[in-house]
C-alpha cells in the first residue's frame, strides 16, 4: 500500500525497518504493528463497533488473508504479463477477452484491422435475413469471435420485440486471427442449405472454444447431432458456392470499412462492439417512428 | 473569566480534545501574538549593540525576566533562562559543589531529567545517589523523609508534583529537615509550576527548575530560579559570549547571575513569550483552581466508571491520570483514542521508567493530563470513548 499510497508511506517504512530489526536478529521497536492493528480497527469503527472488535481481535488473520491475496495476484499478474508477451493478450492464445495491459485494443470487440475506421451503412442485403420488417438491422459478426457470441441473446431479443418490424441481416465476417472462423462460417452457410441455420448457428456458439481448438472435427459432430446429410455437408464445404457467399459478405465488410466485430447498423447509425441492448433499441425506435 | 471565553484563546481544542498537557500545554493566541509581534517588531539581540532595536528588546525581556521572577517569588537576578527544566537541572548538576563522598537523595517517582544527571554527577564526583521509594500508593511519609535525610546528604532534588501520579511530597517538611543537615534542596517544578503559584523564598528550597512550554509558552525557554548567593557559587555551566566581564589571553571575569548562566543569543522571542503566559496565567490564576478541583473528581469518576487500574490516589491535587486497562496495550489504547475519537494522550513510560516500573506497568501506561481550559464534557467524551474501546478490546 505504501507503494501506491502517500498516505501509508509511513507505515510501510516502519514496516520494512521492522523487517530489517528481525532479520538481524533484534526485537521490533518500531511499533508498526500498534500502528496497523489500530488504524485497521479504527476503520472498521465506522462499520459497528462489532466490526471495530473482529479486526481488533483477528487482524492477524485479516493481514495474513490480505497478504496471500496480494501474493496470489501478484502471480496472476506475471502470469498476465508473460501471456501478453507471448500471445499479445493477457488471457493466452486466442482470446479476444480484455486485457489490461492493452484496454484500448479490446472494446468487447473482436478485431480484424486496426480501427476506428469511417464505417459506410452496406446498401446490399446479402446475408442471412433473420427476420422481415421495415426498418433494417444489419449485424457483421465472426461466428468464432467470442463477442459476438455474447450479444446473441441481445439479437434474439431485439428479433422477438420487433417482429414484423425489422428486417435483420446477418452478414458473416471471419476474423483472420481466429482459429477456424472461415470453416466456421463456410459450415454454418452448408447447414443453411440443408434447412437448418439457425439450430446449427446456435450450437456453433455453444462450442465456440472447442472449435477453435479442434476445429472440423467439431463442425461435423455438430452436423451429425443435428442429422445434417454428412455427405452433401462435407461437399459443400469443399465447395466453392458456399466460401464465395462468406467471400461476398468479408469483402463488403472491408469496403464498409469493418474493422472488428460485432457492429451493428441501424440505418445510418453505427456500432461497434458488445453494445447495450438499450442503445440498439432506441436507435430502432427513432428509425420506426 | 469564564470557560467558554478561555477556550476561544485556544483554537485547537476546537479541533481535537487534547489531553497531553503533561507533555506540553497548549498555547493561547495572547502569547503567540507576543512572541510574533517580538520577531516582527523588534528582532534585535540584547546586551551587545546599543542601537534602538537592542534597547527594545532589551526592555522587553528584562519585563518578562521581572513578571516571570515575580511568579515564583525571586528577584530578576536570581532567573536564569535556560532551554528548560533539563538544562536547568543540568546546569546544577554540573555545576553545585558537593563534598566527596557526600550523598545526594532522590526518589524513584523523578522524571529522567532529574535521575540522570545528579546520577551521573554522583558517579563522576565520588558521591553516593540515593532514590526513596513511596508508599504502594505512590506518596511519601513524612517518616520516610525523617529516616532519609542524615548527615551524609548535601543535596536533595525532588519534584513539587510529579508527571505519573501527581502526588506532592511533604516540602515544608523536606526543607526543615534539609536546613538541619545542611542539605541544598533542588526542586523540579515542571509539572507543578503552570498549575499554581510557587514563592521560592517563602518555600524555603534553594533552586527550582520549571519550563515555558508546559505553562502556555512556546518551547525553547526554561527557567532557572535560586537565592542570588545560591546562583553565584555555582560554577559556569555552558560558557561563551555575554557570560563574561572581562577576558584576556590568559583570564576571564564572569558576570553574576543571571547573565552568567546564559551564553550566547538567548531566545529572546521566546523569552517575551513566556512573559505574556506568566501575565496570562495571572488573569486566570482564580478560574484555574477552582476548575482544575472539578476536572480532577470528574475525571477519575470517569476512569473509575470505566474500570481502569488508576496508579496513585484517588484524590490527587491536580487533573492527571495513569491507568491502564487489564488486557489492553497502553499504546495501542492510546493510538485508538486518537484515531477514533481524535483525544490525544500520551502512552508508555512518560520519561519516568522507575515510577512505572514501581507501580509494576512494565509496559506503560496512558496518560491523561488536563489544563484549566478543559471541559467537564471533553471528559464525558473521554470516557464515551474508553468505553468504546473496552468493548473492542476485550479489555
Amino acid at each position: 500500500m505504501g507503494i501506491f499510497s502517500a498516505k501509508y508511506r509511513g507505515y510501510s517504512k516502519l514496516a520494512f525497518q521492522c523487517i530489517l530489526r528481525k532479520v538481524t536478529l533484534r526485537k521490533c521497536d518500531t511499533g508498526v504493528e500498534e500502528q496497523i492493528r489500530t488504524e485497521m480497527t479504527a476503520i472498521a469503527s465506522s462499520v459497528s463497533p462489532s466490526a471495530a472488535g473482529f479486526t481488533f481481535k483477528y487482524y492477524k488473520m485479516i493481514l495474513w488473508l490480505l497478504t496471500i491475496i496480494t501474493l496470489a495476484s501478484g502471480v496472476l499478474m506475471l502470469q498476465g504479463a508473460y501471456n501478453f508477451y507471448q500471445f499479445g493478450n493477457c488471457n493466452g492464445p486466442n482470446s479476444d477477452e480484455f486485457c489490461i495491459f492493452n484496454p484500448t485494443a479490446t472494446l468487447q470487440t473482436c478485431t480484424q484491422f486496426e480501427g476506428p475506421r469511417e464505417l459506410k451503412t452496406p446498401t446490399s442485403l446479402q446475408g442471412h435475413i433473420l427476420s422481415n420488417g421495415t426498418v433494417t438491422v444489419i449485424e457483421y459478426g465472426c461466428l468464432t469471435c467470442p463477442f459476438t457470441k455474447k450479444i446473441e441473446p441481445t439479437v434474439q431479443k431485439l428479433l422477438q420485440k420487433y417482429i414484423g418490424r425489422i428486417t435483420f441481416i446477418f452478414k458473416p465476417l471471419p476474423i483472420a486471427s481466429h482459429n477456424n472462423s472461415w470453416t466456421t462460417a463456410v459450415a454454418t452457410e452448408c447447414s443453411d442449405q440443408q434447412g437448418k441455420y439457425s439450430q446449427y448457428r446456435e450450437t456453433v456458439f455453444e462450442k465456440q472454444n472447442e472449435i477453435k481448438q479442434r476445429g472440423l472435427a467439431v463442425l461435423i459432430e455438430i452436423a451429425e447431432s443435428q442429422e445434417l446429410d454428412i455427405e452433401k455437408f462435407e461437399q459443400c464445404l469443399n465447395s466453392t458456392t458456399a466460401n464465395n457467399l462468406i467471400n461476398e459478405t468479408f469483402e463488403e465488410g472491408i469496403k464498409n470499412g469493418i474493422y472488428a466485430t460485432p457492429t451493428f447498423f441501424v440505418g445510418n447509425k453505427s456500432f461497434v462492439g458488445n453494445v447495450l441492448e438499450s442503445e440498439l433499441t432506441n436507435a430502432i425506435e427513432d428509425e420506426l417512428q | 473569566m469564564n470557560l467558554e471565553d478561555i477556550r476561544k484563546d485556544f483554537p485547537i481544542v476546537s479541533k481535537v480534545i487534547y489531553f497531553d498537557n503533561a507533555c506540553t500545554s497548549l498555547k493561547p493566541v495572547q502569547v503567540v501574538d507576543a512572541e510574533r509581534d517580538f520577531h516582527l517588531e523588534i528582532g534585535a539581540c540584547i546586551g551587545r549593540s546599543n542601537h534602538l532595536l537592542a534597547e527594545k528588546a532589551s526592555e522587553a525581556t528584562e519585563n518578562s525576566r521581572r513578571k516571570i521572577s515575580k511568579f515564583v517569588g525571586v528577584k530578576s537576578e536570581e532567573l536564569v533562562f535556560t532551554k528548560n527544566t533539563t538544562e536547568s537541572l543540568n546546569l546544577l548538576a554540573n555545576s553545585l559543589k558537593i563534598e566527596k563522598g557526600k550523598t545526594v537523595l532522590s526518589t524513584v517517582l523523578e522524571h529522567h531529567s532529574v535521575i540522570l544527571p545528579f546520577r551521573k554527577m554522583c558517579r563522576e564526583k565520588r558521591l553516593n545517589f540515593e532514590m526513596l521509594e513511596p508508599s504502594g500508593d505512590g506518596t511519601f511519609t513524612k517518616e520516610q523523609w525523617e529516616q532519609a535525610i542524615n548527615e551524609n546528604v548535601a543535596l536533595i532534588v525532588t519534584h513539587n508534583a510529579n508527571n505519573t501520579i501527581v502526588t506532592s511530597p511533604p516540602l515544608e517538611f523536606i526543607v526543615k529537615k534539609a536546613k538541619k543537615v545542611g542539605a541544598k534542596v533542588v526542586i523540579d517544578g515542571a509539572q507543578g509550576i503552570p498549575h499554581g503559584k510557587f514563592n521560592l523564598y517563602n518555600s524555603g528550597v534553594d533552586f527550582l527548575a520549571f519550563s515555558g512550554h508546559k505553562m502556555l509558552s512556546t518551547g525553547g525557554v526554561g527557567c532557572l530560579a535560586g537565592k542570588k548567593e545560591a546562583l553565584n557559587e555555582l560554577a559556569p555551566f555552558l560558557i561563551g559570549g555575554g557570560t563574561v566581564q572581562q577576558v584576556d589571553r590568559e583570564k576571564e571575569v564572569y558576570q553574576d547571575s543571571p547573565s552568567r548562566f546564559e551564553a550566547g543569543i538567548q531566545n529572546y522571542g521566546g523569552i517575551v513569550a513566556l512573559g505574556a503566559a506568566v501575565e496570562y496565567l495571572e488573569k486566570v490564576s482564580n478560574f484555574l483552581e477552582a476548575h482544575e478541583k472539578k476536572l480532577s473528581a470528574r475525571l477519575m469518576q470517569a476512569l473509575q466508571q470505566v474500570g481502569a487500574i488508576v496508579y496513585g490516589l484517588e484524590e490527587r491535587n491536580a487533573p492527571l491520570a495513569s491507568f491502564n486497562f487489564a488486557r489492553a496495550k497502553p499504546h495501542e489504547v492510546s493510538l485508538l483514542l486518537s484515531k477514533m475519537s481524535k483525544i490525544c494522550v500520551r502512552s508508555g513510560m512518560f520519561c519516568a521508567e522507575p515510577a512505572m516500573n514501581f507501580f509494576g506497568a512494565r509496559e506503560g501506561a496512558v496518560r491523561a493530563s488536563l489544563y484549566f481550559y478543559n471541559s467537564v464534557e471533553e471528559i464525558e467524551k473521554f470516557e464515551k470513548a474508553l468505553l468504546q474501546i473496552k468493548q473492542i478490546t476485550g479489555a
